[in-house]
């Protein structure tokens, strides 16, 4: 399903929420000092990698987080911000009544839930939210129609970066649904289904 | 009572950069933006020392990413900020969003037509003039001071200018002439204000 590559799949700096170990899903926070830093590190290491090639095209998530990320990118490697296209494909997933809430509030009010979602976590449905499964299938009709030009720059969230990865290298979810969601750095994804991490 | 009052400008966002008109519209920091903000929470810093102060913002996208980095280098918690519709940005209602003043006046000469004649009262389809403005942030200024104490206050280019024009008795005419810098923040304190100018690393 992976077209020809490169693609540099980027997670958004920290923000407020990251550092409270709140779960944010659509709801938003800014970025943190800290996460600001990572943007502008995870940008000039990007620059490095391009090597002077502007990216063919650049998505983003349009949550604010990942505008915010996206922008500060941008400018690192000279792209310009009104160029980004945001898709909506792209948004981390919804925990529905969850988003906002952290793992001790979550245990005390919804912990049945929880437990059921620990069980399935690829096809549980938090209320009023996504399964990853869901997500799944917005990522994978979102790779199976990515241009064919490259290199492409996609800056978007942490679990959605885990479903991304997993689809792009054929991974099942039990597997891909364990993948790390760093925010000092990003993976290249090839088109032979690999991928490497740039440190920033 | 008497109380100190800082007005901080959001940096500097990719629509300032290009001089499309956010209103309440929005866009967010660029790189040089974030380091405006940082460096204007470092001059804030020097300046608030050990005094206790209350942290407002005006609740819109560019403001909340300026107050989140501004908090950090103070070293103040974040989801203490009290969030105040009234300090956000004039809107200009419909053309929120559009691509600058040359562009609106082109596209609407009308309209640019009426705003000339009296610009204090205008307002664009569904927005605000800067009357309607002066309106909702004045009682927030009384309210400052009535409480006294040290209040920092992220906001935007027109809220503040607003707010500088009620502290010093300022004309309409003033008001509008007054500047609208990223890389300084205002210092209102009884009837005088103080610019506090700040340098990019």
């Amino acid at each position: 399903m992976s077209p020809s590559g490169p693609l540099y799949l980027l997670r958004h700096g920290e923000t407020i929420w990251n550092r409270a170990k709140r779960l944010q899903g659509q709801r938003d926070t800014p970025l943190t000092l800290n996460g600001a830093r990572q943007a502008e590190a995870m940008g000039k290491a990007l620059a490095r990698e391009l090597n002077g090639a502007a990216p063919a095209v650049f998505f983003a998530s349009p949550l604010g987080r990942t505008k915010q990320t996206a922008a500060i990118v941008a400018d690192m490697i000279q792209h310009d911000p009104e160029a980004i296209i945001h898709d909506d494909r792209l948004m981390e997933v919804t925990f529905g009544i969850w988003d906002g809430l952290n793992i001790e509030e979550l245990r005390a009010d919804h912990n049945d839930a929880w437990q059921s979602r620990l069980e399935d976590r690829w096809r549980f449905v938090p209320p009023s939210g996504e399964s990853y499964q869901m997500v799944g299938k917005r990522v994978g009709d979102f790779i199976d129609n990515l241009p064919s030009t490259s290199p492409i720059v996609v800056v978007a969230h942490g679990a959605h970066n885990r479903v991304f990865r997993g689809l792009w290298r054929g991974l099942e979810p039990e597997v891909f649904l364990g993948l790390d969601e760093p925010q000092d750095g990003f993976y290249r994804l090839d088109g032979d289904g690999t991928e490497t991490f740039i440190q920033a | 009572m008497s109380a100190t009052i800082y007005l901080i400008r959001h940096g500097e966002t990719t629509w300032n950069r290009i001089g499309r008109l956010q209103g309440q519209a929005d866009s967010p920091l660029t790189l040089k933006g974030t380091k405006q903000a940082a460096a204007v929470g470092e001059a804030l810093r020097a300046e608030l020392g050990d005094t206790p102060f209350r942290f407002w913002s005006s609740p819109l996208r560019r403001t909340c990413q300026t107050a989140a980095i501004i908090c950090d280098v103070i070293g103040h918690d974040y989801e203490t900020i009290s969030f105040d519709d009234r300090l956000k940005e004039i809107t200009l209602g419909d053309r929120d969003g559009y691509a600058g003043w040359r562009e609106l006046a082109r596209d609407f000469p009308e309209e640019a037509e009426i705003r000339r004649k009296d610009p204090w009262n205008f307002h664009h389809p569904n927005g605000e003039s800067s009357q309607m403005v002066q309106d909702r942030v004045r009682p927030l200024l009384d309210e400052w001071k009535a409480e006294g104490g040290v209040h920092v206050v992220v906001s935007h280019g027109v809220a503040i200018k607003i707010l500088r024009g009620l502290q010093l008795n300022l004309t309409e005419a003033e008001t509008f002439a007054l500047d609208r810098p990223q890389e300084a923040f205002h210092k209102l304190a009884a009837d005088r204000i103080d610019t506090i100018e700040v340098t990019l690393p």
